[in-house]
């Protein structure tokens, strides 16, 4: 494309450079919020900080149970993903290299329901884990995820796994290796870009979800840390720097995992459509 | 030779997937022995030190560890929700039969609204138990002697009061030897207060609340003690003259302009903090932040009921009445171990404790000690409770549904957004699509 | 089974028609291991996302809390039909739409100067995506606290001598602040997927052009925009549908719903009444509708980009 004069370079780069600034200043003023006194705060709402402290964040470790949110959530997020990736990966394999009949129905039905809101599923979903008695255990939510982030996460690694070359897969086999030899040692080294790239998006969709971790875990033993801190953001709540520690919590696993897989984060975003 | 016994390999991935539901179902088979209650809270027993949860200070996890040390085998663990999704959390929890074993809520209809998932209290507790708390109509079923009992009162109940700043109304050179007694002469005070530069009332009202907390003392006024329950039992409309004029008396506060002008967006929690910094002369208010207003302002601060309108047929009238409500769920594996805890709180010396530590309300346990009430202002409020006639409140009474459009047309009719007519006729129509549940 | 599939595995390769029976006997036991490795994920998908759909349906035609069911035929679907809350909802989805147009222009404008390389693209496009990661409520609580009567907005606007907005109370304002917060959350992803349509364009294309004396706007306008039609398209309906069924987390964080429904959208209410007014079928009923739209709209887009691809 036609290269831009310097002036426009120029014009351009302090225009992107103000849209950058009104994304990064909002959470670096969140950051020296959630290290303020409320006084210091009131005081001086836009100023420079007189006095840094980590009350906030202790605050909120002693009095909502912080410590057990993250250890919940960890297991929920943790199990689900493993799950999630096991069983999507093992599908999209079978689906990419190993066609059956009615195979590409199989394969349709993954995708329609990729794009299924919680709006839709909320209501059913919810009276079903209540007659399973799932509802307050961490299983139920594990369940919900596992399932509404399988459709997404075949369609994903099919593609991934379809552009492992068929040769290699056969001599794999004429050499003896069975599915599971194949799946192992050739299969997922080959696709291990797109596996990270899925794992990421799976865990930042996970952390953040509210909805669901809201109604199925409602109880403080059982609750989450998204949906805990979200609850001191909440609208009765009259203390800046208390909100603003609860929002670095909550939004510091994602900022450093985009810090550490932005690479992959932006393949696998871009890698969701492509092929009509 | 190769060996593509593929479900072989799978089986122990169905298996574990499948194990994940067993594991579920069969979590919740509690050992027998130790006993663990759980406690849902509003937000209402757990006290809030500067918008955060201080737990030392709150009376409710105090006696849940007061609880302990009498009952070993018994741990009460107390779950303090968000306000906002509390209503959608119980009734989700509730279908599923896995909520709390005890719920602390609003008394009257924010409890009975739930009444199909909690306990008719009635045959766990006997007559002269009953009798030695005040307040328990509010939580039967329809008001009605004879109705189903789904919660404990607790408390004797807020009241709603228009608190002042001393030291600002004196600047103001304002007299406050004799109150004003009439709504009208309300609003002149704070015309005044205005025309000195102040900002006569510090208003938070995003919530609806203020309209929750002036409306019954407004119509109160006009319709009596009953104003309420009458029109919830439909012996009157909500569609009324008494509630219109109730809404213009009360719409008066913004189309004057004798409000802070951002009233109407800032959010409950700032009200105290406000009026505590100075942003207002005066401010509506409960008996909760009477503890607060104290400790921060001393003698600084005044209060005075709301006053009615000129020409009420109640010149004196205190809005307000039991406040928490405390009931057991029917799914509740622990019930009569439920209905101890809750003994236990009604009691005379715990709710002397409660009225220690909080000073928001006196204590409706018939043996109180009254010397446990340091709180000046919550002392005048109980002075008020002994001379006056009360209106329970209409958002105290009325069907949840109700209660919630109730508060967004507060803050919508206070936006200039919704006129009293329409608001009245609204909230009519909806008590009409959610009548009150026949029990 | 075990032993047919061993057995056939076994099968030494021999003639002309015993080897085409080996094929059909190893093609058979390739497509059951197929269909065994893709079991587990489609019962959970069977159980978890088409049964709810069944089950919505039915619920739809049911008068319930969840604990009581009553059959009411059509009527949850005639209540919302006759509602004029709902088409208000509605009409508020339909707002919110306005968002998109800016998401798309934004996204646009910023992928192509990325892919021209610009100076610091790397940078852009790591801060430009950051916001994607955040969850709705940090979004929203953010937005919420700039945007209200003190807060840093009126702050600056009172800087430079406008009055301040009460933005969060009335409705359009309010869906103005709102629909800002998707912009700011959403156009980095909008951004990287235009940019992965940009990076396949055959670069010769606009050395062409050049040569043919086209401009810079002039070779955006012809070229690079039909160049990523697909992905416009794909961007345009994911968002669109996005507002009618992922607003929930702002919603709740920055209005939750008001003042009086006002901003309540569509799945905002649809979880309202069923956990709220606790009416479970007229819930469902909505969601099936909104489903309705969502199948309607995949439909249209794919049929789109099929006709598309055919030209």
């Amino acid at each position: 494309m036609q290269k831009l004069t310097w002036q426009m370079q120029l014009l351009i780069s302090m225009v992107l450079g103000s849209v950058a600034i009104s994304t990064l200043w909002p959470l670096f003023y969140v950051l020296v919020t959630s290290s303020r006194t409320l006084n210091d705060y009131l005081n001086n709402l836009y100023g420079i900080p007189r006095e840094f402290t980590l009350s906030n964040f202790k605050i909120l470790w002693d009095n909502y149970s912080l410590g057990l949110a993250a250890r919940n959530t960890i297991e929920v997020v943790g199990i689900s993903m493993i799950c999630c990736l096991s069983l999507s990966s093992l599908a999209a394999f079978g689906l990419a290299k190993y066609p059956y009949r009615g195979s590409k129905y199989v394969n349709w039905a993954f995708i329609a329901v990729m794009l299924l809101p919680s709006t839709v599923l909320i209501i059913p979903i919810y009276l079903v884990l209540s007659k399973l008695q799932l509802v307050g255990h961490l299983p139920g939510l594990m369940i919900v995820y596992i399932a509404t982030n399988i459709p997404f996460s075949v369609f994903f690694l099919r593609a991934a796994f379809k552009a492992v070359p068929d040769s290699i897969l056969e001599a794999a086999r004429i050499d003896g290796a069975g599915f599971f030899r194949a799946f192992r040692s050739i299969a997922m080294p080959s696709v291990l870009a797109s596996f990270t790239t899925l794992a990421v998006l799976q865990f930042l969709g996970m952390w953040n979800e509210l909805l669901y971790a809201y109604l199925i875990l409602p109880d403080q033993s059982t609750r989450l840390l998204t949906p805990a801190l979200a609850n001191i953001g909440g609208r009765y709540t009259s203390n800046p720097p208390l909100v603003a520690a609860a929002l670095v919590i909550t939004a510091t696993p994602t900022l450093v995992l985009l810090a550490f897989s932005s690479k992959y984060l932006v393949r696998g975003v871009t890698s969701g459509i492509g092929s009509s | 030779m190769q060996k593509f016994s593929a479900h072989k390999y799978l089986a122990p991935i169905v298996a574990a997937a499948l194990s994940l539901t067993v594991v579920g179902t069969t979590l919740p088979a509690h050992a027998a022995s130790p006993i663990t209650l759980t406690v849902w809270d509003e937000g209402l027993l757990g006290h809030l030190a500067n918008g955060a949860l201080d737990t030392k200070s709150s009376y409710i996890y105090i006696a849940a560890q007061d609880y302990k040390a009498l009952h070993p085998e018994v741990t009460v663990k107390i779950d303090e929700l968000d306000s906002g999704v509390y209503q959608a959390q119980f009734t989700a929890a509730s279908i599923a039969k896995n909520g709390p074993d005890i719920r602390i809520g609003f008394a009257g209809g924010d409890t009975l609204s739930y009444s199909q998932y909690l306990l008719n209290l009635r045959r766990f507790f006997s007559t002269s138990e009953l009798k030695q708390i005040t307040g328990v109509n509010t939580m039967k079923a329809n008001y009605t002697l004879t109705g189903g009992l789904y919660g404990i009162p607790f408390g004797a109940g807020s009241y709603f009061a228009v608190f002042y700043n001393k030291k600002l109304m004196a600047a103001a050179h304002i007299d406050m030897t004799t109150p004003p007694s009439t709504w009208e002469q309300f609003i002149a005070l704070a015309k005044k207060i205005k025309a000195t530069g102040a900002n006569p009332i510090y208003e938070t009202n995003l919530e609806g609340y203020t309209g929750a907390w002036l409306i019954p003392a407004l119509a109160g006024g006009l319709l009596g003690p009953n104003a309420f329950t009458d029109m919830y039992n439909s012996k009157t409309s909500i569609n009324q003259p008494a509630m219109v004029k109730a809404y213009t008396a009360y719409q008066q506060l913004y189309t004057n302009k004798i409000t802070n002008a951002d009233a109407t967006t800032l959010s409950d929690g700032d009200r105290m903090t406000g009026f505590i910094a100075g942003k207002g002369v005066m401010t509506i208010n409960g008996g909760w932040s009477n503890d607060t207003m104290f400790k921060a302002m001393g003698d600084n601060v005044g209060e005075f009921p709301i006053p009615p309108l000129a020409g009420s047929r109640y010149m004196h009238i205190l809005p307000g009445g039991t406040n928490e409500g405390i009931s057991v769920t029917k799914y509740s594996r622990n019930q009569s171990a439920a209905v101890d805890f809750i003994k236990f709180l009604i009691s005379a010396p715990e709710e002397d404790k409660y009225v220690k530590i909080s000073q928001s309300e006196p204590s409706n346990n018939i043996n109180a000690d009254p010397g446990m009430i340091t709180n000046p202002l919550l002392k005048q409020q109980a002075q008020w409770v002994a001379q006056y006639p009360q209106v329970y409140p209409f958002d105290n009474i009325m069907p949840v549904n109700v209660i919630n459009l109730y508060y967004q047309l507060n803050n919508s009719v206070s936006l200039g957004q919704t006129t009293p007519v329409s608001a009245a006729k609204q909230l009519a129509d909806s008590f009409a699509l959610n009548p009150p549940p026949k029990s | 089974m075990t032993k047919t599939l061993e057995r056939a595995a076994g099968i030494q390769p021999g003639t002309g028609a015993r080897s085409k029976r080996r094929k059909n006997s190893l093609t058979r036991q390739r497509e059951r291991i197929g269909m065994l490795a893709s079991l587990p994920a489609l019962i959970f998908v069977m159980a978890l996302m088409f049964f709810p759909i069944g089950f919505a349906t039915w619920l739809s035609f049911e008068k319930t809390n969840g604990v009581y069911y009553h059959f009411i035929g059509i009527k949850n679907y005639t209540s919302i039909f006759s509602s004029p809350l709902v088409h208000q909802v509605f009409r508020t989805n339909l707002k919110f739409l306005i968002a998109i147009p800016i998401v798309i222009t934004l996204g646009s404008l910023t992928s192509v100067l990325l892919y021209q390389e610009i100076y610091g693209w790397r940078f852009y496009r790591l801060v430009f995506f950051l916001p994607s990661v955040l969850s709705a409520s940090v979004t929203g609580i953010i937005f919420r606290t700039a945007f209200t009567y003190d807060g840093p907005v009126n702050s600056a606007l009172k800087l430079f001598g406008f009055q301040p907005i009460n933005f969060l109370v009335h409705a359009n304002s309010a869906i103005f602040v709102i629909s800002l917060a998707l912009v700011w959350a959403g156009f980095g992803y909008a951004m990287l997927i235009l940019l992965s349509g940009l990076t396949a364009i055959d670069t010769d294309i606009f050395l062409a052009a050049q040569v043919d004396g086209a401009g810079w706007w002039r070779q955006f306008q012809y070229i690079v925009i039909p160049s990523i039609r697909n992905q416009l398209v794909f961007v345009t309906t994911i968002n669109i549908m996005y507002t009618f069924t992922s607003l929930f987390g702002f919603i709740f964080v920055m209005t939750a719903g008001g003042p009086l429904f006002s901003t309540t959208t569509v799945d905002y209410l649809v979880f309202q009444k069923a956990f709220s007014s606790q009416d479970m079928g007229e819930g469902s009923a909505l969601a099936i509708l909104v489903f309705g739209i969502i199948a309607l709209l995949t439909l249209t887009q794919a049929k789109y980009l099929r006709t598309d691809a055919q030209d």
